[in-house]
């Protein structure tokens, strides 16, 4: 036995996390005959004709009455000279934070996709949090594929619609990937996830971790003899007769030995202390940082955040930049993970109420912006326009405006009816109210058909630099046969717009045909990201 | 780097928490619950090594319930002569046979909240294990109490090891589980490996023994019991706590055993058995 390795298993509610990962110990022979018992009485309990594999994972009685998974269950198994450490994540929107805190601790994970149901807001939420915590390999797992049979096999045209669907979202991050089908129920293709898992343990394994961060927890004296206890926050136990460097004072020191019980000594006489750094590799040291935080509570005033062995008051936070009243020895979690993170505690209370990474090397430049933005949809009507700007003004802090054509219809535009003319009328004016909102400092959203390119060239102008064309692709076949809103069916013939122009001016183009709202959402999000469009 | 297998690993996470603890918190606020068992002995160790070559600076405490086993107090005797130990017995004195459930909830339950708040003590470390029970696989391993010991499940602190909050507040107290990623089988390699002496009745050999209704064998010292070669998987009170059929006299062999059994240790309990969620409810009233 000469591993460890960590792994959780996240997604949405109900998707069949816990009963995968209640599956996974079973085959592997890690599930004990009593263990089995209580969790077949329990699921008998519930109404269940046999046992439910879930309850193997839910141990509290809340959660084993409710039939949902509450806070992370830790187990752990020995399957080939490795130790596996399985976190199984609730999938709940309200225990988010726990999954959380899973994400941060572990390298993997498996991602549990319900077929029957497909991509979920809690799925992408999931998966944004295993990116901010740098997990770098995802095992996939389309679940419950025993619901959807055709002709007594798999629905494979089902499955790979659907798996169509994860790569597409997938490309939005960056992990190493596979997507497997499988079913916990029928004990299907479960070797194949173990195998994954297995092999993502040998990357982890096969990935040098040499750099040492070594965060000084207190100097202890004996006999004369001066010794450091050390949190190994990377790279182990360091190597002794090397050269490192003493952070804060950024002055090299020698590790002349480690014992067995981890008591470091150094060559040179110099002060350290709890709080200090000893490390091979480059940190940074600053008291006002990058970052991005997950709140698991309301933050008040009075912050503590605590990182390595120091804690340190939160003099001021905002959205991206954190103010600490002493500087700490971190590095960007994208170099270093465990390095990279700390937690942030309520100073009256003491609880954590949240955990914040270190984002240093995105240099943003915080442009001055005197004029607000105009993200103007343009699209066929159904195509999906107000969905998506609703959901970007839900991504400010500060409420951008929203100009929606139909509402301007009915009042500053009543007059106007649906000619060629009016139509370029209609659009002119909603451009002129944009400009004079942009113009005095707000960000606009406007929504409007737009069908004509030259026009939308004009309005370009109009607007100058701070004008976002997002075009809505949708088919107007697609439009009608989604008509969710029942807006081609009520409307007369003579409204309805065969001729929409594509034009140049268009600054991102959202493809509405295949991809899930969710997925549209998020793409939206990321590549007004990229654009650097939006912050 | 040199590579560690997982119980070097396991131990110096868990050595890493005790300083972390140790070092953030007043000593006098601190102390070990020691129960005699096997973890017991492993917490010792892993203390002893935290602060080697200094001596072990917190207490130990041990809440008796006046029904252990002799080899337990025997035991305990000699380990007094190197730690601080207190031992902490409730004055109910209540009896196990007679007393039926009440024993457990004054002698064990009760007596550890009214040491502790006896004692003031703020922070309680315990040997408890992950891999024990279902309601501990959900545990942190520093978990906040509130002022009455009451654990709970749904208002636990978020925690990301190896950065742990150790701060306790008027109203809150610690306690803190060093053992919670390690098994029962990490247990005894670390025994093992360490060379740690624990109680003899750990290992298998004749001993006269009695069976219970639930058809658990239970050690007796009265001399009309059976005499069977037994031995135990875990050290509670004489009458609760079952023993098993067992030819493992060594280490090797108890390892062997372990690696083959088809049961967790805790089908030897009476305790945790009666009901489902018997020891979530235990924990939610103040017990570890
Ligand atoms: N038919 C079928 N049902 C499944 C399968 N996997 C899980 N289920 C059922 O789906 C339901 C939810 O399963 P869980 O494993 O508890 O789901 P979960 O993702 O852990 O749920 P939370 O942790 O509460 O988010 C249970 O009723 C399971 O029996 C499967 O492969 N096939
Ligand atoms: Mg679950």
């Amino acid at each position: 036995m000469n591993n460890l390795f960590k792994f959780i298993c996240c997604g949405s509610v109900d998707d069949g996390k816990s009963t995968l990962i209640g599956r996974l110990l079973l085959n592997t022979g890690n599930v004990k005959t009593d263990q089995l018992e209580d969790a077949k009485k329990a699921s008998i309990k519930n109404g269940a004709k046999d046992i439910e594999l879930g309850m193997l994972l839910d141990g509290l009685l809340d959660e084993r009455a409710q039939q949902i998974t509450i806070d992370v269950a830790h187990r752990f198994f020995n399957y080939k000279n490795t130790r596996y450490h399985i976190l199984d994540c609730p999938g709940h929107e309200q225990y988010t934070k726990n999954m959380a805190i899973a994400a941060a601790e572990a390298n993997s994970a498996v991602l549990v996709i319900d077929l029957m149901k497909g991509i979920q807001k809690q799925t992408i939420k999931h998966l944004e949090i295993c990116g901010l915590f740098q997990i770098e390999n995802l095992c996939v797992c389309i679940t419950k594929c025993d619901l959807a049979k055709k002709d007594g096999y798999w629905d494979f045209g089902r499955i790979n619609k659907l798996s169509g669907e994860i790569k597409s979202l997938l490309k939005n991050f960056n992990f190493n990937y596979e997507i497997i089908p499988v079913s916990a129920v029928e004990n299907i293709n479960i070797d194949k996830v173990l195998g994954k898992i297995t092999e993502f343990k040998d990357l982890y394994i096969s990935k040098k971790q040499d750099n040492n961060i070594i965060h000084i927890q207190d100097c202890r004296f004996h006999l004369g003899q001066r010794y450091y206890w050390g949190h190994y926050t990377s790279g182990g136990v360091p190597q002794t007769n090397r050269k490192y460097t003493l952070y804060p004072e950024n002055i090299p020191v020698t590790i002349v030995s480690v014992t067995d019980n981890g008591l470091i000594t150094i060559k040179e006489n110099v002060d350290i202390s709890r709080g200090h750094c000893i490390a091979n590799t480059e940190v940074l040291v600053n008291d006002t940082i990058k970052h991005y935080s997950v709140w698991f509570e309301e933050p008040k005033d009075d912050l503590l955040l605590k990182h390595g062995t120091k804690t340190v008051k939160v003099l001021s936070l905002s959205n991206n930049t954190i103010t600490l009243a002493e500087p700490i020895i971190f590095n960007n979690i994208t170099d270093v993970k465990n390095n990279g993170f700390a937690i942030i505690i309520d100073n009256k209370t003491k609880k954590t109420i949240g955990a914040t990474v270190f984002l240093t090397n995105e240099n943003k430049t915080i442009e001055t912006k005197k004029n607000g933005y105009i993200y103007w949809f343009t699209g066929l009507s159904g195509s999906g326009k107000t969905t998506l700007a609703k959901h970007l003004i839900d991504y400010f802090t500060i409420k951008p405006v929203l100009l929606d054509a139909d509402d301007i219809r009915m009042g500053v535009n009543a007059d106007l009816g649906y000619t060629d003319e009016d139509r370029i009328k209609n659009v002119n004016r909603i451009a002129q109210i944009a400009k004079l909102i942009s113009s005095q400092g707000f960000n606009v959203i406007v929504t409007c058909i737009s069908k004509n390119a030259q026009q939308r060239a004009q309005i370009k102008k109009l607007l100058g630099e701070k004008y976002v064309e997002i075009f809505v692709n949708r088919s107007l076949e697609n439009c009608q046969k989604y008509d969710k809103k029942g807006l081609y069916k009520s409307i007369g013939l003579d409204k309805i717009i065969h001729n929409y122009e594509q034009g140049s001016t268009v600054t991102l183009e959202i493809d509405t045909n295949e991809d899930s709202e969710e997925i549209s959402k998020l793409k939206l999000i990321n590549q007004l990201k990229e654009l650097k469009r939006i912050e | 780097m040199t590579k560690h297998n997982p119980i070097k690993q396991l131990e110096l996470q868990a050595i890493d928490i005790i300083r972390e603890v140790c070092c953030t918190n007043k000593l006098e606020d601190i102390v070990v619950f020691y129960s005699i068992g096997k973890d017991s002995s492993v917490m010792l160790r892993l203390f002893e090594k935290a602060f080697f070559p200094q001596k072990i600076p917190v207490k130990f405490m041990h809440i008796d319930t006046g029904w252990k086993f002799k080899e337990m107090y025997e035991f305990r005797e000699k380990i007094a002569q190197k730690i601080d130990l207190i031992v902490y017995k409730h004055p109910a004195n209540l009896n196990p046979f007679t007393d039926g459930r009440r024993y457990t909830d004054v002698m064990k339950t009760e007596a550890l909240k009214n040491a502790l708040d006896l004692y003031k003590f703020k922070i309680a470390f315990g040997g408890s294990r992950r891999d024990e029970e279902k309601s501990r696989a959900k545990e942190r391993i520093i978990s906040i109490r509130d002022k009455k010991h009451r654990w709970n499940p749904r208002a636990q602190n978020p925690e990301i090891p190896p950065l742990y909050n150790t701060f306790c507040t008027a109203s809150t107290s610690l306690r803190v589980f060093p053992l919670s990623n390690w098994t029962e089988l990490d247990i005894w390699e670390y025994i093992k490996m360490e060379n740690i002496e624990v109680v003899p009745l750990y290992f298998a050999k004749e001993r006269r023994v009695q069976k219970l209704e639930s058809g658990m064998y239970i050690a007796t010292e009265n001399e009309t019991g059976e005499l069977k070669k037994v031995r135990f998987r875990t050290l509670g009170c004489y009458p609760l706590t079952g023993a098993i059929f067992s030819d493992a006299e060594n280490l090797d062999d108890i390892i062997a055993e372990l690696e083959s059994s088809q049961y967790t240790e805790r089908i030897t309990r009476v305790i945790d058995y009666d009901t489902d969620g018997s020891m979530e409810i235990k924990k939610k009233e103040g017990y570890f």
